[in-house]
């Protein structure tokens, strides 16, 4: 009888549709009234969320175990590791916040894409080692069923670092040092640099360090990518929302020596959505900083810094975003398929990009240049009065070249000593840094996002010591300083 | 009961597939369109329960680990000296011989595999042809050959590209290279220019001048001499 009536209906509406049409009657459109009818039913299913009242997909889950806040390279690389060393399948519940899904001025992909072990700290030797592995073998870590495999463009022609007088004992030092923690560098003369590299004009260099091995330059673009595809393989949930309260609950107690110490546990994160004022609770249980330039914001949401100055209350995240530029020039006399990623002894750096004769490169301003980083616009005038100068006395063949591109990024700076912030903080115990890298976040992401989840997982660094790197330093003024940062 | 039974596989695949829900919906890259046309029951299968997913996930890794595992045996056995691709029974009395060639063509060895070739400070020729686990990374391993080796043959391997290519510079006293027939190298003309002129002193073959894009420009700019 319902089957009967339902034709009859059809029919009828077969008949009116024609008429219909002109005076704008709506139409009973039955295939997709089914179809919601069946959605709705699958949603009372268990696993699915039950919302009769409005659309609740777009917003994250309301219990998570670990939130990540930030979705690049360093947050993405702390999801995976934490769901790959998780003892039990499905035992961790991850959710990655992001606020921008195109990654317009997320630092990762903005980034020259360099990756070397040529540092002046073991520690991030080490890091970068690891890095490195892990990119080699990437179609092992990153496998997914069913996807194509993942080419990272890798170009492994070396670092090439210039040292004056000055800087030459220190050059030898540093190479010495990193060939004992396993990176394939050596020295050269200017002689033997001249020989080696006919279109380099040595004057000024007495001593450079080359990378044999092991040290080029990628696309972080297709890193960030085949993370995001085999994390949520994975089981990570992402959400596109910014972070705008933590809820803590503090925890008073006092030490041997009767000081008071407030603990604060993060137990909710707000997460507003994009464009509204929307926004969910998330329960969680531990909390990663991994907000690159912005990290600094976040860690003041958490009331980290907020107390008398000198304290460890008072301490502040010292990392902010700077601007960086990064200039495309065409030159074409330029140096061929064998030029190094070159880092001068002024901070200048330059390196090929592709195989038309083009090149990219930029500077590091000094502090007092330091430029305004609340937007990405390029100052050109940086290029023609600060780079193109040492460029031209370097390599002759730059005295004439044609600017094609330009772009600007953020470094995540650590004002205190330009390494990263890795670990929990004293005070507020589950908040967890990956961030402060200035410059060289990338080449140490597998690395450190293997550190952060041991941690996490854990509760102490298994398999490269990061003791140096934690908070606490900036409280008790222990500098680790890296030097070769450009 | 078959009836009860069905019922409660159906809301098990139901309880699976909606759970899925959120992955499919926040999936960064969507399955290409002839993937999804080639939809086989294995991949249908593996989408709705998460045991088969996880039978696939670790085939897949131990599909890719098992590279490495068997080339190492492999290349303990024909690294002994020998002279160009000849095996013989009396290798053993060979040792304290110089290793001039060796002809690795088509074998599985990769990366860690080259470890075994590196110390042969006397090596004169390799031939690492139609290797399909020979990439870019391998070949920034070979600079330690770069004393004596005068012959390489990369002709035919899938993985090397030009970025690869770049790091041979190394080898300068390299007389011979065959980049022939190598399917991931972009603009093959114009590589094999750079390579010209990245090794003055080599003979480069393969990547015709017929392959490539070669405009008036790029002709003018080789300086060495083509011998083909």
């Amino acid at each position: 009888m319902f089957r009967s009536a339902l034709r009859l209906r059809s029919s009828r509406v077969l008949l009116v549709r024609g008429l219909g049409t002109r005076r704008g009657g709506s139409t009973l459109d039955w295939d997709e009234k089914v179809s919601d009818i069946k959605k709705k039913i699958g949603s009372i299913l268990p696993g699915e969320t039950w919302a009769p009242l409005y659309d609740t997909r777009h917003l994250p889950p309301e219990h998570s175990d670990v939130v990540i806040v930030g979705g690049g390279v360093l947050g993405l690389s702390v999801a995976f590791w934490l769901k790959k060393l998780q003892k039990k399948r499905d035992g961790i519940r991850v959710l990655v916040v992001e606020r921008d899904h195109t990654y317009s001025k997320a630092s990762t992909v903005l980034s020259v894409g360099g990756i070397r072990q040529q540092f002046s700290l073991p520690e991030n030797v080490q890091l970068s080692l690891f890095s490195v592995n892990f990119l080699r073998n990437i179609n092992e870590y990153l496998a997914v069923v069913d996807s194509p495999p993942l080419d990272l463009q890798f170009n492994p022609s070396g670092y090439l670092l210039l040292a004056s007088e000055q800087g030459a004992a220190n050059l030898e030092n540093n190479v010495k040092m990193q060939r004992q923690e396993g990176a394939k560098v050596g020295l050269m003369s200017p002689q033997q640099l001249q020989n080696k590299f006919p279109w380099m004009n040595v004057k000024g260099v007495a001593l450079a360090s080359y990378g044999m091995e092991d040290e080029g330059w990628f696309d972080p673009w297709s890193l960030l990518q085949g993370l995001r595809r085999k994390v949520q393989s994975m089981g990570v949930l992402f959400c596109q929302g910014e972070v705008t309260r933590f809820t803590t609950s503090s925890n008073s107690m006092v030490t041997s020596s009767g000081e008071e110490v407030v603990l604060k546990r993060i137990y909710e994160v707000h997460v507003k959505m994009n464009n509204s004022l929307e926004y969910q609770p998330v329960e969680c249980a531990i909390v990663i900083n991994a907000a690159g330039a912005w990290s600094g914001q976040i860690a003041e949401l958490a009331g980290i810094g907020k107390g008398p100055p000198g304290t460890l209350k008072g301490t502040k995240l010292p990392v902010e975003p700077r601007k960086r530029y990064v200039y495309v020039w065409h030159c074409p006399q330029g140096p061929g398929l064998e030029m190094p990623f070159v880092a001068d002894t002024n901070g200048v750096y330059f390196r090929r990009e592709g195989l038309g004769n083009n090149y990219l490169g930029g500077l590091s301003p000094t502090e007092e240049e330091e430029p305004d980083p609340i937007n990405l616009d390029v100052d050109h005038d940086f290029f023609q009065d600060k780079v193109w100068p040492h460029l031209g006395r370097r390599v002759p063949a730059f005295q004439s070249l044609k600017v094609q591109n330009a772009w600007a990024g953020y470094y995540d700076y650590n004002t205190f000593d330009q390494n990263g912030v890795v670990g929990p903080h004293p005070l507020v115990v589950n908040m967890y840094f990956a961030t402060g890298f200035s410059g060289h976040g990338l080449q140490h992401a597998p690395a450190v996002g293997r550190a952060v989840a041991e941690m996490v997982l854990e509760g102490h660094f298994q398999t490269i010591d990061m003791s140096p790197f934690l908070f606490s330093r900036f409280h008790l003024g222990e500098k680790v300083q890296e030097d070769n940062i450009f | 009961m078959a009836a009860p039974r069905s019922f409660l596989c159906r809301l098990a695949l139901a309880y699976n597939g909606s759970s899925r829900g959120m992955h499919g919906l926040s999936g960064a890259v969507p399955p290409e369109g002839n993937q999804r046309k080639r939809r086989t029951l294995l991949q249908f299968l593996s989408d709705h329960f998460y045991d088969v997913e996880a039978l696939r996930l670790y085939l897949l890794q131990r599909k890719m680990s098992k590279v490495h595992q068997e080339n190492r045996f492999q290349d303990h056995e024909w690294i002994r000296p020998n002279k160009r691709g000849h095996f013989s029974g009396e290798f053993l009395k060979l040792l304290t011989v110089p290793v001039q060639a060796v002809d690795a063509s088509g074998c599985a060895i990769n990366y860690d595999g080259l470890d075994n070739l590196l110390p042969l400070k006397e090596l004169q020729s390799l031939s690492l042809q139609h290797c399909p686990h020979v990439d870019d990374w391998c070949l920034s391993r070979l600079y330690p050959l770069a004393g004596s080796l005068q012959e390489l043959s990369l002709s035919g391997c899938p993985q090397i590209s030009e970025r690869g290519l770049a790091c041979l510079h190394h080898l300068q006293n390299l007389r011979r290279l065959d980049i022939s027939n190598l399917p991931a190298v972009s603009y093959p003309g114009l590589t094999r220019i750079l390579v010209e002129e990245m090794l003055p002193n080599c003979e480069v073959l393969g990547m015709d001048e017929a392959q490539g894009l070669l405009g008036p420009e790029e002709q003018l700019q080789t300086a060495s001499p083509n011998p083909a």
